[in-house]
């Protein structure tokens, strides 16, 4: 979906892109935000996290917010049912009956409550549904991340996750996203980035103990969450798009290579998974 | 020998201050510990981590004493996790 012609999105009365949008906000320049959903056709897992975050931004920080909501009733409809203009995120392990996980905030390092939503959602997935422990894990820490480093101070960071199923692909999606400091800020603060570009950061992420450079004698918070999300990765066929900052990692079931290319810059962190229903 | 069973209402443990609050219930006293997995079903690494980072550098326990039970055709895959993040500890800060 391109949000600029799709979903209008005005600041003060002016059109601003999304992350234009998050970053007046941040800032604190944001008087009145305005987002018109009406001609949207269809929300994917990514769109609907994004939006979720900008929503939930805008209420935290009390900023007066109109919604027009989508003209089409079904995809109305979709939008409810994944939670995206509810006023609070739909709390613990609770889901709407389907193969779906609405939109759950994250905002503390207790996320169990994702594996009984994932139970829910897709244990009649027979075979497939093997995956559930690894990919709960994988994402939990994906969850952790968020907490732990995309806050304006470590462990106060916030985001949104949300899982559906698509039948005619075959696939479930989940996609977890955070607007905040995005992964360089984030290792720049904590004066980890020993010279390294984004581009190189974003890579050395996914590599086992190279992440954050720490010492070995360092025991904890070693950088290998994002390893841990790589072996479900490939272990399981899925396939990764990992957004932040000006760069996205993409890793795809028929080939064991990490591509990272530029995109346009985005405020925090958006990750797309894909896993197979076999 | 004391046994350390891990449970959770969901069959799940992913968090660090989790696994602390567990690990700080055994004794300094302790020498012999067994962390019995058979109630969970995923446990992510960093709750291994933190569980073990606690046992062996705040407890003080020797990473021979240390045993596991539990394991299942449904949480296998966390035997080998636990194995992995134990053969860290024990080559990387804990040398002999």
């Amino acid at each position: 979906m391109n949000t600029h012609e799709l979903v209008p999105i005005f600041v003060n009365s002016y059109k601003a892109g999304f992350d234009d949008a998050v970053a007046q906000i941040k800032h604190g320049v944001c008087n009145s935000l305005s987002i018109d959903f009406s001609n949207v056709k269809f929300f994917n897992c990514e769109n609907l996290v994004r939006f979720k975050c900008l929503i939930h931004l805008a209420k935290t920080r009390n900023i007066p917010l109109q919604i027009k909501k989508p003209r089409e009733s079904e995809v109305n409809k979709n939008a409810v049912t994944a939670g995206l203009f509810a006023d609070a995120a739909p709390m613990t392990g609770q889901n709407h009956g389907g193969p779906i996980i609405p939109l759950q905030l994250i905002d503390s390092e207790q996320n169990d409550f994702l594996f009984e939503d994932l139970d829910k959602a897709f244990s009649s997935l027979g075979p497939s549904s093997n995956w559930m422990p690894e990919l709960f894990e994988a994402l939990s820490e994906l969850a952790n991340n968020i907490y732990f480093h995309s806050g304006v101070v470590e462990n106060s960071g916030w985001g949104f996750v949300q899982a559906q199923k698509y039948p005619d692909k075959n696939e479930i999606c989940i996609s977890i996203c955070d607007i905040g400091a995005g992964l360089l800020e984030s290792y720049r603060r904590r004066g980890l980035v020993k010279d390294r570009s984004e581009q190189q950061l974003v890579l050395d992420s996914f590599n086992e103990l190279v992440s954050s450079r720490n010492s070995p004698e360092v025991p904890a918070h070693r950088g290998k969450g994002l390893y841990e999300v790589l072996s479900f990765v490939k272990g399981f066929r899925a396939s990764l798009a990992f957004s932040t900052g000006s760069f996205v990692v993409a890793i795809k079931p028929e080939s064991d290579l990490i591509t990272i290319t530029p995109r346009a810059h985005i405020e925090g962190t958006l990750i797309k998974l894909e896993v197979p229903i076999l | 020998m004391i046994v350390l069973s891990l449970k959770s209402l969901g069959q799940a443990l992913s968090s660090r201050s989790k696994a602390r609050a567990l690990a700080e219930t055994v004794t300094t006293d302790i020498e012999k510990i067994q962390i019995d997995f058979s109630e969970i079903r995923a446990c992510n690494q960093s709750f291994v981590n933190e569980l073990l980072l606690v046992l062996l550098l705040e407890k003080k326990i020797k990473t021979d004493n240390i045993r596991t039970s539990g394991f299942n055709s449904s949480n296998v895959h966390i035997e080998h996790r636990f194995k992995k993040e134990l053969e860290f500890f024990q080559k990387q800060l804990l040398p002999s």
